[in-house]
């Protein structure tokens, strides 16, 4: 069981603020989704987690232990990161692709147990199909999963997602949320999303967090999101509905 | 193939890239053999195989005195060094290629036979270095002075960019044009001396920048042969490491990779691995450019396979090349590097093309 633990955390860009004394916490089995309007902030702040840019103030705690503390190899098993973009594609096959997620676990050599989890998540998430055909093959959503794949494969206690449904068809968003979501659930894992689709975020996650110009403007349940918040955030009119399940849909209204 | 499980196909693959590598390895030794048997004077295969091993078993077998010595006092230094310059060049590219994630990079990008033409043009034309003591105990022996100075000048070379490129955080553009920068001032520095040089001084340093395995001596393959089986398993340990680069910088950290640390000493052996040969016989271009790729489109980019394939393939392109340099006009002997680029390129250009994927 990991808890996560984010204290104050602010950041700038050479003096541009990014982020600005941000509080919240994660737990064990968690999904929580970050949204806001481009440039809020939350792929800074997702980065300052993965330890791979430092907080010019606070603190970030993983099991109440700082994250200054750990080696880059010790959470390498802890935090799978899946980056907003990743263009180099080399002709690695997908196999491998999702191989490289053992990294931290393996030698020169893959074990029989790295291969068999690697497997294991291709077929989770359907790939079967994919496995040995070339990255740099195949299309937008293909990919995107080929690195959701490696995250998990990864085998991380915290999943950090910059925008993990980014190309991804209707089905697909679906598909890889809702396993994500499973693992979430059934591996114990403290899931952070940063993402642009606020249904999405609403519909498959227990807590969004509404980013704004680097602050926290909203951190809660989904159903107590309000509309005005995120009208106040993105700056545009909306209309929020609910769907048969209950959860809210947000729409934005046009003038005509 | 519907029944296979996937890490079984996967075993497959890894079985067949392992043979590949076998096979590369068979075709290198007997292009060795046949490269000592041709050239000006003919030696039949069977001579040469007997040669090779009669300093072994000289009990048993007797080999003609004048066999011998072409073999091993001309014919090996030689073959032997265009074997190890290949293989240094291979690994420096294709270790280059990775870590500055970029299809042009080569060991040349990093400025290393610019830097090692000026050092050679220092001795040369000014007949000065600034090795001290080091040009200072070598300058009786003529040719050692122009390789320690060509050797401590591309080493400066490398450590500016080196130092250039961490101080900006060793990004991989910075890296690259750190490096291109570099070639430049340093091909002025030599444009420089060769205006103030006497023709033969030019004519020489000309000479020199075409580079020719024939200056290779048994001192050289020694010291090349060293600083190969030293470095070559250095970075083969960082396979895995290389194969996370792929991902990017950010990716790569994620999982656990120090990617600075990783960058700057591949650089750092890349220049080794390039400087030693070059400073022996001169720059010999495109083999480092173009074996990573040869190599790569053969096995994919698992490091753990391509640095060894990458290796040979670079071993294989310029002993070949070598080989047709001193037969395809004989007895005139081309300069290599003309002829690595005359048949690298049609073959670099033809597998280019003749793939149906996408490559890099």
């Amino acid at each position: 069981m990991v808890t996560l633990k984010i204290l104050g955390v602010s950041f700038n860009y050479n003096g541009i603020k990014a982020l600005e004394n941000v509080t919240f916490n994660v737990e064990a089995g968690e999904v929580v989704s970050i949204i806001g309007p481009n440039g809020a902030g939350k792929t800074t702040l997702l980065k300052c987690i993965a330890k791979l840019l430092k907080p010019k103030h606070g603190t970030i705690l993983i099991d109440n232990r700082n994250l200054d503390l750990f080696k880059r190899v010790e959470l390498a098993k802890l935090i799978g990161y899946v980056p907003q973009l990743e263009e180099t594609r080399f002709p690695l096959t997908v196999f491998e692709w999702i191989l490289l997620g053992r990294k931290p676990y393996m030698g020169m050599k893959p074990s029989k147990k790295d291969l068999a989890i690697v497997e294991n998540v291709i077929e989770e998430l359907k790939m079967k199909r994919l496995a040995f055909r070339k990255v740099n093959e195949l299309s937008g959503g293909e990919w995107r999963k080929t690195i959701v794949a490696r995250a998990l494969a990864q085998e991380p206690k915290i999943l950090l997602l910059d925008e993990p449904t980014n190309h991804l068809d209707l089905k697909h968003q679906v598909e890889v949320l809702k396993l994500i979501r499973e693992s979430a659930i059934k591996k114990k894992l403290c899931v952070i999303i940063a993402t642009h689709d606020v249904n999405l975020a609403l519909r498959f996650s227990d807590k969004i967090i509404v980013l704004n110009e680097g602050k926290i403007v909203f951190c809660g349940n989904v159903k107590l999101l309000k509309r005005e918040v995120l009208e106040k955030a993105y700056d545009v009119k909306i209309e929020m509905l609910h769907d048969t399940n209950g959860y809210p849909i947000v729409v934005p209204k046009t003038e005509a | 193939m519907a029944s296979k499980s996937l890490h079984e196909e996967y075993e497959g693959l890894v079985k067949k890239r392992t043979l590949f590598l076998f096979s590369l390895t068979l075709l290198l030794l007997i292009l060795t053999i046949v490269s000592i048997s041709i050239g000006s004077v003919k030696i039949p295969l069977s001579d040469v195989i007997k040669a090779l091993i009669t300093p072994l078993f000289s009990k048993y077998f007797k080999s003609n005195i004048l066999t011998l010595n072409v073999i091993w006092n001309l014919r090996l230094p030689r073959t032997i060094m265009a074997i190890l310059t290949g293989a240094c060049f291979g690994v420096a590219g294709c270790i280059l290629q990775v870590t500055l994630r970029n299809p042009l990079a080569s060991p040349y990008t990093i400025g290393v036979a610019s830097s090692a033409a000026f050092g050679a043009a220092l001795a040369i034309i000014l007949g000065a270095g600034i090795t001290g003591w080091w040009g200072q105990v070598m300058v009786y022996k003529n040719p050692y002075f122009i390789v320690f100075n060509a050797f401590t000048l591309s080493m400066i070379c490398s450590l500016i960019i080196m130092a250039l490129s961490l101080y900006k955080g060793a990004s991989p553009g910075t890296t690259i044009l750190a490096g291109i920068s570099m070639t430049y001032l340093f091909s002025a520095l030599t444009s420089l001396l060769q205006y103030f040089g006497t023709t033969e001084q030019i004519a020489a340093v000309v000479f020199w920048v075409f580079g020719d395995l024939g200056k290779a001596e048994w001192f050289d393959v020694a010291i090349t042969a060293s600083v190969l089986f030293i470095l070559v398993p250095m970075v083969f340990i960082f396979s895995s490491d290389y194969n996370a680069v792929l991902a990017g910088d950010e990716t790569a950290a994620s999982l656990g990779v120090n990617v600075r640390r990783l960058r700057i000493m591949s650089l750092a052996v890349a220049s080794l691995l390039t400087a030693t040969p070059v400073s022996f016989i001169g720059t010999i271009g495109f083999v480092g450019l173009l074996a990573p790729h040869i190599a790569r489109m053969a096995i994919g980019s698992d490091h753990r396979f391509l640095i060894p394939s990458a290796l040979l393939t670079g071993s294989i392109l310029l002993l070949a090349a070598d080989a047709v340099s001193r037969t395809i006009v004989s007895p005139l002997i081309l300069p290599v590097g003309i002829v690595t680029a005359f048949m690298g390129v049609p073959l670099f250009l033809y597998l280019l093309l003749s793939r149906r994927e996408k490559y890099w």
